[in-house]
């Protein structure tokens, strides 16, 4: 009896390590595997036959170490270590890489690798991961569509696009567009070089003296001029001061907010903030985004 | 060439007019969800950070006035309080409360009491309040409910409601709920005395009758302290029911409109210290619009990472691609103007147009485009020259007097005298200051504010006695008398307002009354009209203080109200505050209350029959019927009579009055 023990022991012990084993090697996977390919993947000594490694995916499907996954491309169940929620943001952060697409157009990419998860989980997902910033969102001009991805809907995107759009209106390649566009922005750099080359060293200041007034704050932090006029009196007084937050403000850096009430500012009041067009007085500077 | 020809057809209407958003519960028509995208994502993961870590999420959002703050969160409460699709039990919920801060730093709880309880009494789409959808959530948990939420909690409130109250009773229970809200809300899943159920958890007034049918034979003075304390706790009870699974959203507006009780601080500063303590106490989600107008060291250092947890950002002003996107949805959202747009995406302005030379708030934007628009079409807009200013805010003064006439409720009386009394007082009279007396003597808050005159000349008490229940008021003035010495007052003013009878029969109260008005003492009944007018004045310093007051795209600025209200406040007003900084004139204490005092018998027979016979009301009030005639002409905002055979004599509700619209008329000559 006490024979039997030990032998019901190490069957335990040996089950137990093969589980393991299997659980890394699919955690080491980018994605749910069959069982023949999890078995080329195992290390010499564990790569049994289908039959076994099926008996012990199964089992570890039960007991809920590893998720199954419905067939894909193949006739046989996947496996992964991940739920299929795991999986669905891994596809969607790392397979949207330079691509932008609409809501839709994911779930049709995604659905047949996701049959866990619905279409409106699916969709559910990708508002998410956008609102959590794990995803970029934005609109191509022209488009009222909504598109995601994992790379941002920046000014490149969009100029991309743009290319891409003009190139198929006039039946040419984005290259020789491209070609187009180029000089005209060498030329407009070289003229905002030459045209503000003066301001640049106050600009900095201002841009510098904003980030030790509020030490790792980016786009979106705010400002009273009064208070930056304070902190820069000693090296950017007066019309300097003035001059180089209007030229952020044209460049697109800064925004001015009015102040709501200027009627109860006095002299000294309305001098520490910024003069603006017909009256108004500008009394915190924001960081754009 | 030139051609005179109008750009634009002068026929279509101008699209581009209408701009402020009046508040989150009534939104713009008009979206575009990518302008200030960013910033609403931030909020959406705020309350999806409650439900998923079962944490506190605060954001400061940060915007200058026109910006679109309250469109933002107009666009918010959209999303989150969308029944369209019918919800069921399973889907994420949680509750969305619009919280406009027009009160004054001492009743803040309070304030946020009342705007709480009234988001859940709100109906959706779907039919039910947000309370229904709180309690149906919560309690199919327990009975395994699931599918529709509508018809599960109809099907249960009809069929099985023993068990659906043997489930709160648990859950109650659980949550260590007090006792007092386990028994009203359950008159609530039950469907009974809702309106009685909503006063009592909101704080407000209720009638002794409403105590009966909640409580059975309890004196009601147990249960309605009324104070910072209690409304902070019940604040805290009704998150707690509701836990993070279904998320509070509390969304804080016009936080500049707060009255500061002590002048070293901003309005903001009294708010985050709210925001850390409820943020402390429950799991919610907070969202908190300020104008970008206060520096960082006008928050109390421990407050800042609470109010903020969730982020803090700013509203940026509309770029060009963001501008066109505003004209473009402006355009779509009228028929007239979309079909003449066509599939003209830049119709009616080219690129080259001077809106879009620099970036806007789309206040700002959308007058620039009505203006531009106007000028396309032919007609070419009147600027109102700044001399004139007066002349819309004339016209936005009086139409806030007359909505406040239909909508202003004797429950707002106390917060709406506390907030408004003392900025009044310095606009008739400059110099005046303010005191909250603390202590033990004022442990009740019975003196709700000391108006001190210009150096210190003259000390003005002001109670607020609105207490629906006869013997809690009774309670009220015992205390005062015993402790008046110690205030150190000139004058007692007790305030009332005239829409609440005395009873009679109340011969404790009566006495009371007697003594402490004897000497240097009144009691002031303010009429339906002055309290319309009180509440305008609030409202429109209000906006302006938050830059919610713009005329012809231009933000008229506190200070200009202030000085619009000095010149053309009317006299019935002036009289009233007259009657805090002057003595009191001779005679006064003899004529008002007598009339007071019979009023107030009619008012209290009409409780029960809000119209009856004269003759009936004498026969009950021993008032002859000329008398009740003569009363109804001095008290025409509380009750009237229609002659006829027989003559009958009603009670005012919620209408205009003849008075009021004299009144009107008055301060229209006055000007």
């Amino acid at each position: 009896m006490s024979e039997s023990v030990v032998v019901s022991k190490e069957s335990r012990e040996c089950v137990s390590e093969i589980d393991d084993v299997i659980v890394r090697t699919l955690a080491s996977l980018d994605e749910p595997a069959t069982i023949a390919t999890l078995r080329k993947k195992l290390p010499g000594p564990y790569q049994r036959d289908d039959a076994e490694l099926q008996q012990a995916v199964d089992s570890l499907a039960q007991c809920g170490r590893v998720h199954r996954y419905s067939p894909y491309r193949v006739k046989a169940d996947r496996f992964w270590d991940r739920s299929p929620r795991q999986y669905a943001e891994s596809l969607l952060t790392t397979q949207t890489v330079g691509r932008f697409a609409t809501k839709n157009e994911l779930v049709t990419q995604f659905k047949a690798r996701l049959k866990e998860l619905n279409a409106k989980e699916i969709g559910e997902l990708v508002q998410q991961l956008a609102r959590s910033g794990r995803l970029h969102s934005g609109r191509f001009l022209g488009s009222r569509s909504m598109r995601y991805s994992a790379s941002p809907v920046d000014a490149q995107a969009l100029l991309d696009n743009a290319i891409e759009q003009i190139a198929r209106r006039f039946s040419t390649s984005p290259t020789e567009v491209r070609l187009l566009v180029t000089p005209a922005e060498d030329s407009l750099v070289r003229g905002a070089e030459n045209s503000q080359e003066a301001l640049v060293t106050q600009e900095t200041l201002v841009m510098e003296a904003i980030s030790e007034l509020r030490p790792g704050a980016g786009g979106g932090t705010i400002i009273p001029i009064a208070e930056l006029r304070r902190y820069l009196e000693f090296k950017l007084s007066g019309d300097l001061f003035d001059s180089a937050l209007r030229a952020l403000e044209r460049e697109g850096r800064i925004d001015f907010t009015v102040h709501p009430d200027r009627e109860s500012l006095g002299d000294d009041g309305r001098r520490e903030r910024l003069a603006g067009e017909g009256g108004k007085i500008y009394d915190m500077l924001i960081v754009r985004r | 060439m030139l051609n005179s020809k109008p750009a634009i057809d002068p026929s279509l209407p101008n699209p581009f007019l209408g701009g402020i958003v009046p508040d989150a519960w009534r939104g713009a028509a008009v979206d575009v969800p990518e302008i200030h995208g960013d910033v609403y994502s931030q909020c959406l993961a705020a309350v999806q950070t409650v439900r998923t870590e079962h944490r506190s999420s605060s954001l400061l959002i940060h915007g200058e006035q026109g910006s679109g703050k309250t469109h933002l969160l107009a666009r918010l409460q959209r999303r989150l309080t969308d029944t369209a699709t019918y919800p069921d039990l399973e889907d994420d919920w949680q509750i969305f409360v619009y919280l406009r801060m027009r009160t004054s730093s001492g009743r803040i709880w309070r304030k946020i009491r009342t705007e709480l309880v009234t988001d859940l009494m709100r109906p959706m789409p779907d039919g039910l309040t947000q309370l229904d959808h709180v309690l149906a959530k919560g309690l199919a948990t327990r009975c395994d409910g699931h599918a529709d939420l509508a018809l599960w909690w109809d099907h249960h409130r009809q069929n099985r409601m023993e068990e659906l109250i043997d489930a709160w009773h648990e859950t109650a229970m659980q949550l260590s709920l007090r006792d007092d809200f386990t028994q009203v809300l359950e008159w609530f899943i039950r469907g009974s005395h809702r309106r009685h159920v909503r006063a009592y958890l909101s704080g407000g007034l209720v009638s002794e009758e409403g105590f009966r049918h909640l409580f059975g034979n309890v004196d009601p003075s147990h249960y309605a302290p009324d104070t910072e304390d209690d409304a902070f706790g019940a604040v805290k009870a009704l998150c707690h029911v509701a836990g993070p699974q279904i998320p509070i959203v509390f969304c804080f507006d016009q936080i500049e409109a707060i009255e500061v009780e002590d002048s070293a601080h901003k309005p903001v500063w009294y708010l985050a210290r709210a925001v850390a303590d409820l943020t402390d106490e429950a799991t919610v989600a907070v969202i908190s619009c300020v104008l970008a107008t206060f520096a960082d060291n006008e928050i109390r250092v421990q407050d800042r990472p609470r109010i903020s947890s969730g982020g803090q950002i700013a509203l940026q002003r509309l770029d060009a691609r963001q501008m066109r996107q505003v004209i473009r949805s402006r355009v779509a959202a009228v028929s007239a103007t979309a079909t003449a747009a066509g599939s003209n995406e830049q119709w009616p302005f080219a690129d080259d147009e001077a809106i879009f030379a620099s970036r806007l708030t789309p206040r700002e934007l959308l007058h620039a485009a009505a203006t531009r628009f106007d000028e396309l079409r032919g007609q070419l807009s009147v600027k109102t020259p700044f001399a004139s200013e007066t002349t819309p805010l004339e016209r936005t003064f009086e139409k806030r007097v007359d909505e406040a006439i239909r909508e202003q409720k004797p429950e707002d009386t106390d917060d709406l005298i506390a907030s408004t009394l003392p900025t009044v007082l310095t606009i008739i009279e400059p110099g005046w200051t303010t005191e909250y007396p603390v202590g033990a003597h004022n442990s009740k808050r019975d003196i709700e504010v000391v108006l001190v005159g210009p150096g210190g000349e003259a000390r003005v008490g002001v109670a607020l006695c609105n207490q629906p229940s006869m013997s809690s008021l009774a309670a009220q003035l015992n205390r005062l008398i015993k402790n008046r010495e110690t205030f150190g007052l000139h004058k007692l003013v007790l305030i009332r307002d005239g829409r609440l009878p005395i009873s009679p029969s109340a011969v404790a109260t009566r006495n009371r009354l007697d003594q402490l008005t004897k000497d240097e003492g009144v009691l002031l009944r303010p009429t339906r009209e002055v309290m319309a007018v009180l509440d305008a004045i609030r409202s429109l310093i209000a906006d302006a203080t938050c830059g919610d007051l713009a005329f012809d795209g231009q933000a008229v600025g506190v200070t200009t109200v202030r000085k619009w209200l000095a010149d053309h406040l009317d006299l019935a007003t002036r009289e009233w505050v007259d009657q805090f900084r002057l003595p009191p004139r001779p005679g006064w204490n003899d004529d008002a209350p007598a009339n007071d005092a019979d009023v107030d018998a009619v008012l209290e027979f009409l409780l029960d029959q809000p119209l009856a016979t004269v003759n009936a009301a004498s026969q009950s009030t021993g008032i002859s019927e000329t008398r009740i005639s003569e009363l109804a002409a001095v008290a025409s905002d509380r009750m009237g009579v229609i002659s006829g055979e027989p003559p009958v004599v009603f009670r005012v509700v919620n209408s205009k009055s003849p008075s009021a619209r004299g009144k009107s008329a008055q301060r229209s000559d006055d000007q």
